[in-house]
């Protein structure tokens, strides 16, 4: 579970620091403050790992998968924050990572990476390990009250990558509009 | 008198926090999982007030039953919830009809003051 190294590619680091901050955010929207844990980045949450969310995205010459890792405790709160008590953790996780990609979506148009996603896959399980992937790909830890989760991000880009021109400014978290 | 919404979304945690949003102020709420089980409970529903939907599903996404409701001539205002805020998907769901645009996770006071404008309770 140790990740590739991502340094020397200028739009993945920026791809992973516009993560971190989602990350932080979105917890923080549901009152689960989390902190970034740079000490022990470079791996996944070992075997405290007992859920697994992915979900694939693809932008034009950009490819990847974002991964939402969380003990059974974390999953546990998460789903209580949110209200579904009677919820499967399976589906509390995957809507999670859901909202995470959704976040990290909006800043990248707004960095000129527009990507589509696909919908969750979500595992359960005792001592969950997942592959390396090809190009580049990082996991980020976090701490929470109680609990950890880690985030990994897979990117591969094809060759002469570029940025686009920066679009309109998408809708954000929490923004009701009505027509 | 109350007044009948669905809500549509494969994630259950959503649903059970729009149901729980908007039974508290007194809507009836009929759950769908994504775009195809909802064309087959409105097909048995006639008193529907309020849509509130996702984009990202499987079998049929939001914008796909946006699209059969419109060619459908369906009256029932439509209300998106979803992680996604890209201004071109926001546009097309308003092209087929769309009344809103909520982006996850919502403030329920937000959901509610929106379904009491497009369906009023008591109306």
């Amino acid at each position: 579970m140790k990740s590739i190294s991502p340094t020397g590619n200028p739009h993945f680091e920026l791809m992973a620091h516009h993560l971190m901050n989602v990350a932080i955010e979105l917890f923080a929207a549901y009152d689960l403050p989390i902190e970034h844990c740079p000490a022990l980045e470079g791996k996944g949450l070992g075997p405290e790992t007992y859920c697994m969310s992915s979900i694939g995205y693809v932008g034009r010459g950009v490819r990847g998968v974002l991964i939402l890792a969380a003990t059974r405790a974390a999953a546990e709160a998460w789903t209580s924050a949110a209200g579904g008590m009677d919820c499967d953790l399976v589906d509390a996780v995957g809507e999670f990572s859901n909202m995470l990609l959704g976040r990290l979506k909006g800043r990248l148009l707004r960095e000129g990476i527009p990507i589509s996603l696909a919908t969750p896959m979500t595992v359960i399980g005792d001592g969950l390990r997942i592959s390396v992937a090809p190009g580049a790909s990082s996991w980020q830890l976090f701490e929470g009250p109680g609990w950890h989760l880690g985030t990994r991000l897979d990117a591969a880009f094809e060759p002469g990558f570029k940025p686009e021109q920066t679009q309109a400014a998408p809708a954000e978290a929490g923004d009701a509009i009505l027509f | 008198m109350t007044a009948r919404v669905m809500v549509i979304d494969d994630s259950m945690l959503v649903r059970r926090q729009v149901s729980a949003a908007l039974k508290t102020p007194g809507y009836l709420v009929t759950e769908a999982i994504d775009g195809v089980d909802a064309l087959e409970k409105l097909a048995g529903l006639t008193d529907m007030k309020l849509i509130v939907c996702d984009v990202n599903m499987p079998r049929m996404n939001g914008i796909e039953l946006l699209e059969r409701l419109s060619a459908q001539g369906s009256v029932v205002p439509v209300v998106m919830l979803t992680t996604e805020g890209q201004p071109e998907l926001i546009q097309r769901a308003r092209s087929l009809g769309a009344k809103g645009w909520i982006v996850k996770p919502f403030k329920p006071e937000f959901l509610v003051a929106t379904a009491a404008k497009l369906a009023p309770l008591g109306s």
